[in-house]
């Protein structure tokens, strides 16, 4: 005997996010997040210093200041901050705009 | 721990790396994940790491004793007993100041009472979503749309699984359950588009709607009687592009985020703002919540099956309590009156065909200007943080001042969020499939150098999710 209730409710399908889109293996996943930390890193050298300094006051975050410092400084002198430079620059001139 | 931020994409690598080295272990990946799912939780207040834990085993223990039970009377009691308390303990830390509030005003116009005092309650973050999911299992349960009742330690993955706890998007136990029972396929990752998802959701948070709140919203919206109707106007349109963008990029970024531990979760929103009526809309906006509300709200109050006015008494009330879920304000009460009366006329007069009743490129047109007109004007009640406040932003409109927040930027901000809207609806597909001949590490790399750019394009510092408060 069955006492499920006596109108069948169907659920619509919920549509998936990601619904046909192209499967990968996980090693080269993890190459292209790998590849991603790493580019963030060499780019985005300014904006890692900028949280190291946000961290709470210790030994350890005085530490990983120096680093950050150094870091920043050595990618500066590549020319790597420039492309972060770069885009604040002009985001600022169209912003003066009026 | 927000998402656009180094502190949680610090924690997501630690999170993908480790639940990957356990792939073969399903049990121990998913006691990582869930341990991972609280610590994330924990960022915010670890004292309400009980709660969730606590609704989880509540939920868990109900869905046991409603799935063993034999009578049909019995099973009906345990469902309303496990629903009522899910809401109680919603409505305990959602509503209990605007009762008492409200109550207060009540008592001050009849009686010199003295005030029932405030409780200094805290919002927990994510408690309607996790509450939601929690009234989805026993509810699935009960309608047996789960075979048979998940074990404890599937029951809190599926509630605390960190990417859709705080915001959701809400996803139904019926739908994720299955995925938590299947081990994940390393050969089946959708990196790709979680990647795109990831990346249009950074920019629609960190750059469009950060911006539109600091340049634009918050500061109309903070005082009214400053600007004239042109600003106001502009000010309404803006915050309708800031919402959609901050809370499309949070469900972006979960879908994304999610896929790439090897979950699926649905789709949250569909190019809303192009919808040709507010039935449309509610079919394109926060879709998990209005399909949430009408398979467990709405049906449960009769749905359509007894007669036209029932199905429209039923639809205003869901929309009434869909405005009262986002907020214990009248504001919200208000804002869900207005949608449930007009999709109320709107079945009435079109009865519920409209996307097949408006034909002809003029027509949809127009439809989608006088939606997206409406949409907006209810926004303002949405934002206001009074209905005083809103009143001012309306009485506002009969001033004319010379513009000053109509600069280029701004324009272009809200040109861009709602060019989002009139791009091919399956625009990251598309996107996906123009770049799958590029090697997954290159896609990677320059992934890496577009969450620099994103991060330089952006104000310093990121807001919190606007849907964190719901």
């Amino acid at each position: 005997m069955t006492d499920s209730p006596k109108s069948e409710l169907i659920y619509r399908q919920q549509i998936e996010g990601v619904t046909n889109a192209l499967p990968s293996r996980l090693l080269p996943v993890c190459a292209a997040l790998a590849a991603a930390v790493v580019t963030t890193l060499l780019l985005g050298s300014e904006a890692l210093l900028n949280w190291v300094n946000n961290l709470p006051i210790g030994p350890v975050s005085d530490y990983l200041l120096q680093i950050a410092q150094d870091w920043q400084n050595t990618m500066a002198k590549i020319g790597l901050t420039g492309f972060s430079d770069s885009i604040k620059a002009l985001l600022a001139s169209f912003q003066l705009l009026h | 721990m927000l998402f656009p931020t180094l502190n949680f994409g610090l924690f997501f690598i630690a999170v993908f790396s480790i639940s990957w080295a356990l792939c073969r272990l399903p049990k121990t990946r998913l006691w990582f994940l869930i341990v991972a799912s609280y610590g994330f939780y924990a960022f915010w207040d670890w004292r309400f790491c009980f709660l969730l834990g606590g609704s989880s085993v509540f939920n868990w223990f109900m869905g046991r004793q409603i799935f063993r039970s034999e009578s049909a009377g019995r099973r009906k009691l345990l469902v309303a007993v496990a629903v009522f308390l899910n809401l109680a303990v919603l409505g305990f830390f959602k509503y209990f100041n605007f009762l008492i509030g409200s109550l207060n005003g009540l008592f001050e116009w009849l009686t010199p009472f003295q005030d029932i005092p405030y409780s200094d309650i805290i919002l927990p973050v994510g408690i309607s979503f996790f509450t939601f999911h929690g009234i989805s299992y026993v509810v699935d349960i009960y309608r047996r749309k789960i075979a048979a009742p998940a074990s404890l330690q599937h029951i809190l993955f599926y509630i605390a699984f960190f990417p859709q706890l705080v915001a959701g998007p809400i996803v139904r136990a019926a739908h994720f359950l299955p995925q938590i029972a299947t081990p994940v396929n390393p050969g089946d990752i959708r990196a790709r588009r979680a990647l795109l998802l990831i990346l249009g959701g950074l920019f629609k948070k960190v750059v469009l709607a950060n911006y539109l709140a600091t340049n634009l919203a918050d500061d109309v919206f903070f005082d009214p009687t400053q600007y004239g109707c042109l600003d106001l106007l502009f000010a309404d349109y803006g915050y309708a592009a800031q919402i959609y963008c901050d809370f499309s990029a949070y469900t972006d970024i979960a879908i994304g985020v999610a896929a790439l531990l090897g979950y699926r979760f649905p789709w949250n929103f569909n190019q809303p703002y192009r919808a040709i009526g507010l039935q449309d809309f509610w079919q394109r906006w926060h879709i998990s919540l209005s399909s949430w509300l009408r398979d467990y709200l709405y049906i449960p109050l009769g749905g359509n099956r007894h007669g036209e006015l029932k199905r429209y008494r039923n639809l205003f009330l869901t929309m009434l309590l869909g405005g009262l879920w986002h907020g214990a304000s009248w504001n919200f009460v208000i804002w869900g009156a207005m949608h449930g009366a007009v999709l109320v006329i709107e079945h009435a007069v079109f009865n519920g065909g409209m996307r097949t009743r408006v034909a002809g490129l003029p027509l949809k047109i127009i439809c989608t200007f006088i939606t997206f007109q409406f949409v907006c004007f209810t926004w303002v009640f949405f934002r206001a943080p009074d209905f005083g406040h809103a009143m001012s932003y309306f009485t506002g409109f009969a001033r004319f001042t010379a513009p000053t927040t109509m600069t280029p930027f701004n324009l272009s901000l809200v040109a861009l969020a709602m060019g989002l809207h009139f791009l091919p609806p399956d625009w990251v597909r598309i996107l996906e499939f123009r770049t799958r001949r590029i090697p997954l590490p290159l896609f990677g790399a320059l992934a890496g150098a577009a969450v620099v750019a994103i991060a330089s394009l952006g104000p310093a510092g990121v807001a919190p999710f606007i849907y964190f408060q719901f």
